[in-house]
């Protein structure tokens, strides 16, 4: 599918405008200067939005501001509603999701609103703003016993924007869900400068629930995916904690780049391969409905290995290619991780999953963990690696990943397989032993699970590049073929393109738009169009 | 190498932010989890590791020009390395951060466009050997009536380099590290008036070619001199000799921090430490003296795609992570003083917080040097300590100016003050 | 009337009712929530019999009340059509679609109660998720709809739980199944292809199933949804812990949830155990008065694999921590024994428990957090005794929700709903009461009947916002108006 964008404003920001807003933020929290607009114009995946360059988004912002506090942002808001600018409000700004598509629009970077307001360790929440990270919330909740989702791309991303405006999943789902389902209460500045503070929140209640009064305006801010500054901007929100039985400081070993997580006495990892997809399906079902463990999630083995011992590319290729004829035999497994503040329950938990191994045929895989458990253990608690993904080929994107059954997942694995086989055979993407390179698991004990297709490619070389845009074509139709749920993928006209098929939810969304936003000030080019029509 | 050859690596960035921060499984709280002065202070994109290595890319593509503000956002970096540290955890050797920020400030020197204030330094270190306008034959001042050996006329095993901020702005220093040696019956010498420049100030603010000439005249004189060893108190010229200097001439000498030498001496039972010194201290480990001190190894091999897209380096590339510099003999030391408690501050090692005031950044913006300073002192107060041990005398200043600005208690040391102290002789009183 | 001319059409002559006696049934119920007769009853079979409805509610201007409920009583004012109307009974629509044992998920109509469902699950190991003592008439759908806390708050991770994907009609007459039941293809497609139509969100980016949920019917009516279930539990035993003080109960709780031990998990007041119990007036005010002040109750349960082990370690460990506490695990209580509870738990009667003692009970119910129960219990237990309401007769129940994050807390009234006088007593503590408890910052997520007004006065955006979406789902009012803000 192409994305064909559409033109937006050329406009050049007024200068009684720009000094309004400056009058805002100050002089030194807004700046048009071109050396700082052309840098926020640079994201990963810009070759999805502009075909023709590796990293170049098609458009820059304006100006870039950045308010310090909610009321700023409102300021800002009603002043860009009143002059018809619009606004691309970010917290991390990691992705093309981030950026700006057409000219006219102004960057708000909410770097400086940064603060953890408030951790609940009774209630289990915590409250934050914007560029509060993962990592940042991670390590003070384990102070207090508690630990929090962090979505696949690595603890660096900004906690807020996983529970609002984007998505993510990540490899402690089985304990701590995921972020769409975490949010509590939520304080949102709309695109007409309105704040509006969602359920107990608005009730003068606290922060402890995000549904209610009545239907759930959490509703309109996120489903599969959230706004992506398309409707307002989030300053704050609430997100569910979940308990945490390691230490409070876990100790950190090893030095740059290798770190580790010494592991406590009460954590067990395992990793268990099975003969087939179906006997690790089964596997998955069984120990999801025993409730036990902590963490269980899978991902390429044959590449995460390489890719978490080795330092470089090139001790990654050194050990891909001892081990890549073995790669066959290890593809079924997931890894666990059991966890208990309590000696017996943890008794229980092992002994509940060597029988389940047992009874499903799988085999428990050593020989990775004997010394790199503590490597293991803080990859998957923390997912610093994760990004990892990045480096063999510079670049990588996902597929399929819709959440759906276990399953389900298991199909779109197999169907992925047979698209990626091609652009291995022609070496435009990294051949990375992985027959689908699928990486995923299961959600709150497995009421849901996801598991998306990875893929290595070099934005750079001008084949690989076109190669990406051709596969998630072809990934992105055989969900839609095979009934796989709702793939990864927004933007205007995905939503278009994916709406009629879907419930025309594109249509909704752009009612919403239109009701929430009549000036269209929140940049869509993410999130829905106003007024789109349903296609017949 | 040339900014142009670092275009593939400018577009490998994938705007992660990563390089803000430091390495992920190291933060140890929301307080202390920045790596970067310069995006802490400015907040816009353009400030951090990632939004200069954009700068550079967007230079290569002729998308911005050599502006006032893309100097000022060059410059108001102290090229500590951290964004480097951390972006490496993960991506390796793909890009290389503060390299790419040291070829686009090559590129600002060849252009002409650097700050007013790195230009008048570039020209007092043409014109006097040291950044500091200060006459030459001053420069060995500080060891007068302390009969150590003259390397322009005597001979001994080991050179001691002072380097430019100790001989001029802090003999207290080198008064002390050379009592130490003395002391510990280390047959030394120095250059005194014909010590030069280091060049790292020049290196630093992109003028290659001037550190080069430094460099080859250093190296020259070094191995004329016929000594075994050169040992310096100061961090900046220790990263100087063992980073970069291999790579400009052959050096027949082995190169020491004094931290590692007064290891080293104490392990040989030359050193004592016998008085009790008993402060709860915290030490900050200088960017130069750590990760900026690992030592290059020169490759000049191709970038080659294996396994369909992989990229590998042919032959391998070592990569600098940034872990093999001067980290323990300091630690070791304090740890050896009686009466010492020694805590951690959470930014160390290679993931050390940086004091501010390199890169060229005091002399040029210096309330960025300010804002840095101020922030590291708060973190040595919240470990509770009452003194501050740094083994930079670089560092010293900035953080010695950023405690007396704000008054603050903590008593700063240079831990050669320490080691002389609990060696039980007169030594210079630590503190501001 | 003529004017059904058109409804009978659609639904068939026998599927709609005049008879004025029947419509008086549904112009009240037990709240304080005006009565107002309906025009009619229409009991459609399917999803497009509802469409055809609603495109008629929209056509004559005439609104809806959708009730799924096959039965009273009734207690919250939401079924009542406040501006009159046509009640749209679902009733009809009570088949249990599909049970899907491998991914723990029913498909239900409307009409399917919890009993009905007990029942069907039971034959593939499963259990449903229900509130605490459901009366039998209760719509399953309608229960999870309304966000009535379930009694496992492990389960129990997001306040959707345990909805999944609806079918729904909206105002605008459009038809949209959420989540991953949205498509491709109709739902006989997604089967065949293998889903289990479970993940909830979306479709796209937003969750139309969180605008419906909490709605009381206001924007659509639902058609069929996909429940999560439970496994059926082969071993069980259930444990009291008693206090005078509620804040030990309240902090044994805490570190049980966050231990994820047992799966119900309630603390109630002594009154509100002997109502569960009980089956008669006398009976439940003498156990009431044996029972200690507050009971907090856990069940511990085994599944299949290693039953007894799991009962074993999660009894021992619960009884560590109540020790830590000074506290114990108890299988009896005033004569009362776990198994006895199970037993009134698994079960259900055909007359209304919480009837039982007076005739009536006036619920007030809101969410917070478990540690500032204590001071609403407290304001709620003096706001009686001024009104001279019976300390003695207020129940109290606490329902810990998203595996401890927050909790339903409620007080129940009972009364003579004969006596006229007594209802009127009620009534007036009930609003002064709800309106304090809302000043000192319960949360009245619910907001039936004269809750609403009290709630959305004090949040205006929230009220501008939801009148937005309502404009959206159903731009000409017809959806049982009169209820929340529209």
């Amino acid at each position: 599918m192409k994305r064909e964008l559409k033109e937006g404003n050329k406009m050049v920001l007024e200068k009684k405008v720009y000094k309004m807003l400056e009058s805002v933020v100050g002089p030194e929290n807004i700046s048009d200067d071109p050396i700082i607009t052309t840098v926020y114009s640079y994201q990963y995946l810009a070759d999805l939005a502009n075909p023709d360059s590796a990293k170049w988004m098609p458009a820059k912002p304006e100006a870039v501001i950045l308010p310090g506090s909610t009321e700023e942002i409102q300021e800002i808001v009603r002043i860009c509603n009143k002059h018809n600018v619009k606004i691309k409000p970010h917290s991390t700004g990691w992705g093309f999701w981030s950026g700006i598509v057409t000219s006219g629009v102004i960057q708000m970077d909410l770097r400086r609103m940064n603060r953890i307001i408030e951790i609940d360790e009774k209630n289990m929440y915590a409250v934050v703003e914007p560029y509060v990270t993962a990592m940042q919330l991670q390590v003070e909740a384990m102070k207090r016993g508690l630990d929090c989702a962090i979505i696949g791309a690595g603890p660096n991303h900004s906690v807020l924007a996983s529970c609002t405006a984007m998505m993510g999943y990540g490899d402690k789902g089985y304990h701590t869900s995921m972020n769409n389902r975490n949010l509590l209460g939520v304080e949102w500045v709309t695109p007409t400068g309105e704040v509006l503070r969602l359920g107990s929140l608005g009730s003068g209640a606290g922060w402890f629930c995000g549904d209610g009064p009545g239907p759930s305006l959490r509703g309109l801010l996120r489903g599969w995916h959230g706004t992506m500054g398309g409707l307002g901007i989030f300053t704050k929100c609430a997100t569910k904690l979940y308990p945490w039985a390691g230490p409070k400081k876990p100790e950190i070993m090893g030095e740059n780049p290798q770190y580790g997580m010494v592991v406590p006495e009460n954590f067990k990892i395992y990793t268990i391969y099975w003969e087939n997809w179906e006997q690790q399906a089964d596997a998955m079902y069984k120990v999801s409905e025993s409730e036990i463990g902590y963490i269980i999630w899978r991902a390429c083995t044959p590449m995460m290995i390489p890719l978490l011992l080795g330092k470089t590319n090139n001790e990654y290729y050194e050990m891909m290619k001892g081990i890549y004829d073995m790669i066959e035999a290890y593809r079924y497994y997931f890894t666990v991780v059991l966890a208990s503040e309590s000696k017996r329950e943890l008794e229980y938990q092992e002994k509940v999953l060597k029988s389940i191994v047992d009874e499903t045929n799988g085999k428990f895989f050593e020989f990775i963990l004997s010394e790199n458990a503590p490597l293991i253990l803080l990859a998957i608690v923390t997912q610093c690696y994760n990004s990892r993904i990045f480096r063999p080929t510079g670049q990588f994107h996902t597929s399929f990943g819709a959440a759906t059954s276990w399953d389900m997942s298991v199909k779109g694995a197999k169907i992925g397989e047979q698209i990626r086989r091609k652009y291995i055979e022609e070496e435009v993407f990294h051949d990375d032993g992985c027959g689908e390179n699928f990486w995923g698991g299961p959600y709150e004990h497995n009421k849901f699970s996801h598991f998306e297709g990875l893929f290595e490619y070099d934005p750079i070389d001008p084949e690989s590049r076109k190669a990406a845009r051709k596969y998630i074509e072809e990934a992105t139709m055989a969900v839609i073929e095979n009934k796989i749920g709702v793939p990864i993928g927004p933007g205007p006209e995905l939503a278009q393109i994916f709406g009629p098929i879907y419930g025309n939810f594109h249509s909704w969304l752009g009612k919403i738009k239109k009701s929430f936003d009549p000036k269209n000030v929140s940049d869509h080019a993410f999130y829905a169009a106003p007024e789109e029509k349903t296609k017949d | 190498m040339s900014l142009e050859k670092y275009h593939v690596q400018t577009l490998r960035c994938n705007r992660c932010s990563l390089c803000k921060w430091v390495p992920q499984p190291k933060i140890a709280s929301w307080r202390f989890s920045a790596a970067c002065p310069s995006i802490q202070k400015y907040n816009f994109h353009a400030y951090s590791g990632g939004g200069r290595i954009i700068i550079a890319c967007a230079l290569l593509e002729n998308k911005i020009d050599y502006t006032d503000e893309l100097v000022k956002i060059v410059y108001t970096c102290s090229m500590c390395g951290a964004c480097d540290v951390s972006c490496k955890m993960n991506y390796g050797g793909n890009l290389e951060p503060l390299e790419i920020m040291h070829a686009l400030r090559v590129k600002c020197v060849e252009k002409g466009r650097i700050p007013t204030r790195h230009k008048t330094l570039l020209e007092d270190i043409r014109e006097y050997d040291n950044p500091y306008r200060e006459p030459r034959k001053k420069r060995g001042e500080w060891a007068e009536g302390m009969g150590i050996k003259d390397l322009s006329h005597e001979t001994a095993e080991v050179l001691y380099y002072v380097g430019c901020t100790s001989a001029y702005r802090l003999p207290g220093l080198a008064r002390t590290t050379a009592t130490i040696l003395q002391n510990a019956g280390v047959d030394f010498g120095i250059l005194g008036k014909d010590e030069l420049c280091c060049a790292s100030t020049a290196y630093k603010i992109g003028d290659e070619a001037l550190m080069e000439e430094y460099a080859k005249n250093n190296i020259e004189k070094f191995n004329n001199l016929g000594v075994k060893e050169v040992v310096t108190s100061c961090a900046g010229c220790y990263h100087m000799f063992k980073s970069y200097y291999p790579l400009i001439g052959e050096m027949n000498f082995d190169v020491f921090h004094i931290t590692e030498y007064i290891e080293r001496l104490m392990g040989e039972g030359r050193i004592k430490l016998s008085k009790r010194i008993p402060i709860k201290a915290t030490y900050h480990d200088p960017c130069h003296l750590g990760r900026l001190a690992e030592p290059r190894v020169p490759w000049n091999g191709v970038e080659k795609k294996v396994m369909g897209q992989l990229i590998i380096t042919d032959p391998p590339k070592e990569v600098r992570f940034g872990v093999k510099g001067v980290f323990d003999p300091p630690r070791n030391i304090l740890k050896g003083i009686p009466g010492l408690e020694f805590v951690e501050m959470e930014r160390i090692r290679e993931y050390s917080w940086c004091c501010g005031s390199g890169g060229g950044v005091k002399a040029a913006f210096p309330e960025l040097a300010s804002f840095a300073a101020a922030e590291r002192i708060e973190e040595a107060n919240a470990t509770g300590a009452e003194a501050l041990v740094t083994a930079c005398p670089f560092c010293e200043i900035n953080l010695g100016d950023a405690i007396r600005e704000r008054r603050e208690k903590i008593k700063l040391y240079d831990i050669v003050e320490l080691v002389l102290e609990a060696m039980h002789e007169e030594g210079v009183k630590g503190g501001q | 009337m003529e004017e059904f001319g058109e409804l009978k059409g659609i639904v068939g002559v026998e599927n709609v009712v005049e008879d004025p006696e029947i419509l008086d049934n549904y112009s009240r119920d037990y709240s304080f929530v005006p009565q107002r007769k309906p025009m009619c009853v229409v009991f459609p079979k399917d999803v497009f019999e509802i469409q055809k409805i609603v495109k008629w509610s929209n056509e004559q201007g005439i609104p809806l009340t959708p009730i799924s409920s096959p039965g009273g009583p009734r207690l919250r004012g939401d079924t009542i059509p406040s501006l009159g109307g046509v009640i749209v009974n679902l009733c009809r629509m009570n088949r249990i679609l599909r049970i899907d044992r491998r991914n723990k998920v029913a498909m239900i109509e409307p009409g399917v109660t919890f009993d009905q469902l007990r029942s069907e699950l039971e034959k593939y190991g499963l259990r449903p998720y229900t509130p605490l003592l459901p009366r039998s008439t209760k719509s399953v759908l309608t229960s999870y709809l309304e966000r009535e806390p379930i009694t496992i708050p492990k389960d129990h991770w997001d306040m959707l739980d345990p909805l999944f994907c609806i079918e729904v009609v909206f105002g605008t007459c459009d038809i949209l199944r959420t989540g991953e039941a949205s498509g491709p293809g109709t739902v006989e497609d997604l089967l065949a292809a293998g889903s289990a139509l479970k993940s909830a969100m979306g479709p796209g980016g937003f969750d139309p199933v969180r605008l419906v949920q909490g709605a009381q019917g206001t924007l659509g009516i639902v058609s069929w949804a996909t429940v999560g279930v439970g496994l059926l539990p082969s071993l069980e035993r259930l444990f009291f812990v008693s206090s005078d003080s509620i804040e030990s109960l309240i902090e044994f709780a805490y570190r049980v949830l966050r231990r994820r031990l047992g799966e119900e998990l309630f603390l109630v007041n002594n009154f509100y155990l002997a109502n569960m119990v009980a089956e008669k007036s006398e009976e439940i005010a003498k156990l009431s008065s044996d029972l200690p002040k507050w009971v907090l109750i856990l069940n511990i349960s085994g599944f299949d694999k290693f039953a007894e082990e799991r009962v074993e370690y999660q009894e021992k460990d619960s009884r560590e921590i109540a020790q830590q506490l000074g506290l114990e695990l108890q299988t009896s209580i005033s004569g009362i024994s776990g198994d006895e509870v199970l037993k009134v738990l698994r079960s259900s009667s055909r007359e209304y428990w919480k009837f039982r003692y007076k005739g009536c009970c006036q619920e007030i119910f809101f969410l917070t957090m478990l540690n500032r129960t204590v001071n609403f219990i407290e304001a709620m237990y003096k706001m009686a005794e001024a009104d001279e309401y019976p300390k003695t007769e207020l129940g109290v129940y606490i329902q810990p929700l998203m595996q401890g994050v927050g909790c339903h807390c409620e007080f129940d009234l009972m009364y003579n709903p004969t006596d006229g006088e007594e209802r009127e007593r009620i009534k007036g503590l009930f609003i002064r009461a709800s309106e304090n408890l809302i000043s000192s910052g319960a949360f009245f997520s619910r907001p039936y009947g004269p809750w609403a007004d009290m709630v959305y006065s004090r949040d205006a955006e929230t009220t501008i916002a939801l009148r937005k979406v309502k404009e959206l789902f159903d731009p000409k009012g017809i959806m049982n108006p009169g209820k929340l803000c529209f």
